[in-house]
């Protein structure tokens, strides 16, 4: 059976990425919750991304758990003017490829059930928070699952889930392959 | 059906597709012994399809075709994942006595 190529992203990821002259970390769970945190439209994928943006989330990715980095001050007029050359869309599209390689959890199928009443939805836990207590209670450390490569992290997370019993079905490579024929049947279409 | 055969939906990109054939021999006792009507024999020849496959306009109806065969739904089932995208589980049955 074919490995599932999400899981391969989720395991091969670059080491050189560099956004601005700064060096990425590896995209964890930690860099998310603070992207989350920010609202960051990179990290949502929204258009409209400034440099101040750009800047914040680059702040956020080159650091380590548990510690954040947001320059100000003399720190940040001396970053901007060593990278005022760079030009915003080129900068932001490597940070876009920073994310797509790092973050590739598995996809799930969700069963739809249109008729099942709507009772009164539980406070939920944010998601990242979520997934590091699942993994620190399956003997990981605190220090581990904060800072594992994201797309592994969900892996894991979905792993052992689906070891404790629960319910999970995994979109197949098959699967993907036919989603991936659909979506370019139907971009073909809107092309005319 | 040889095996390998591709299977085709009008609305779906089929990823898993299954058609099952079964035969049941009904028999009916006689009655009373030496009396009418004697032993009856009856086939109950019946296709089952069970069919998965990624959503690209199916409209789930009475019925759908396979293999040049027209199934009675007998379930529809939808999942839905990232992207607007949605699994379509089908099964259905085709009676050929009653073709």
């Amino acid at each position: 059976m074919a490995l599932d190529k999400l899981f391969s992203e989720s395991l091969v990821n670059r080491d050189d990425h560099t956004v601005l002259g700064a060096r990425l970390q590896p995209l964890s769970l930690w860099h998310a919750t603070l992207l989350e945190l920010i609202d960051s439209p990179l990290w949502h994928g929204r258009t409209g991304v400034t440099m101040t943006d750009l800047r914040l989330a680059v702040a956020i990715c080159s650091g380590r758990w548990p510690e954040y980095r947001i320059p100000h001050g003399w720190k940040l007029m001396l970053w901007a003017v060593r990278t005022r050359s760079c030009r915003l869309a080129v900068e932001a599209a490597k940070f876009s490829a920073y994310i797509r390689d790092f973050h590739a959890p598995p996809m799930l199928w969700e069963k739809e059930q249109p008729d099942r009443p709507k009772g009164p939805e539980l406070c939920p836990l944010p998601q990242p928070l979520d997934v590091v207590a699942w993994l620190v209670r399956h003997g990981f450390g605190e220090d581990r699952s904060w800072t594992m490569p994201i797309g592994l992290a969900h892996w894991y997370y979905v792993a052992i889930a689906k070891q404790r019993g629960a319910e999970v079905e995994l979109v197949s490579p098959n699967e993907q392959e036919a989603i991936e024929q659909v979506k370019r049947k139907r971009t073909m279409q809107r092309a005319g | 059906m040889a095996v390998g055969t591709t299977i085709s939906v009008s609305g779906l990109v089929v990823t898993n597709a299954t058609l099952t054939g079964t035969v049941d021999q009904l028999i009916t006792e006689s009655g009373t012994e030496n009396t009418v009507p004697p032993v009856k024999e009856a086939y109950n020849s019946r296709v089952e399809a069970s069919i998965e496959g990624i959503d690209d306009g199916f409209t789930a109806s009475g019925s759908f075709s396979a293999k040049g065969l027209t199934f009675q739904t007998t379930s529809v089932e939808k999942r839905r994942t990232l992207g607007d995208v949605t699994k379509v589980s089908v099964r259905g049955i085709y009676y050929p006595d009653l073709a």
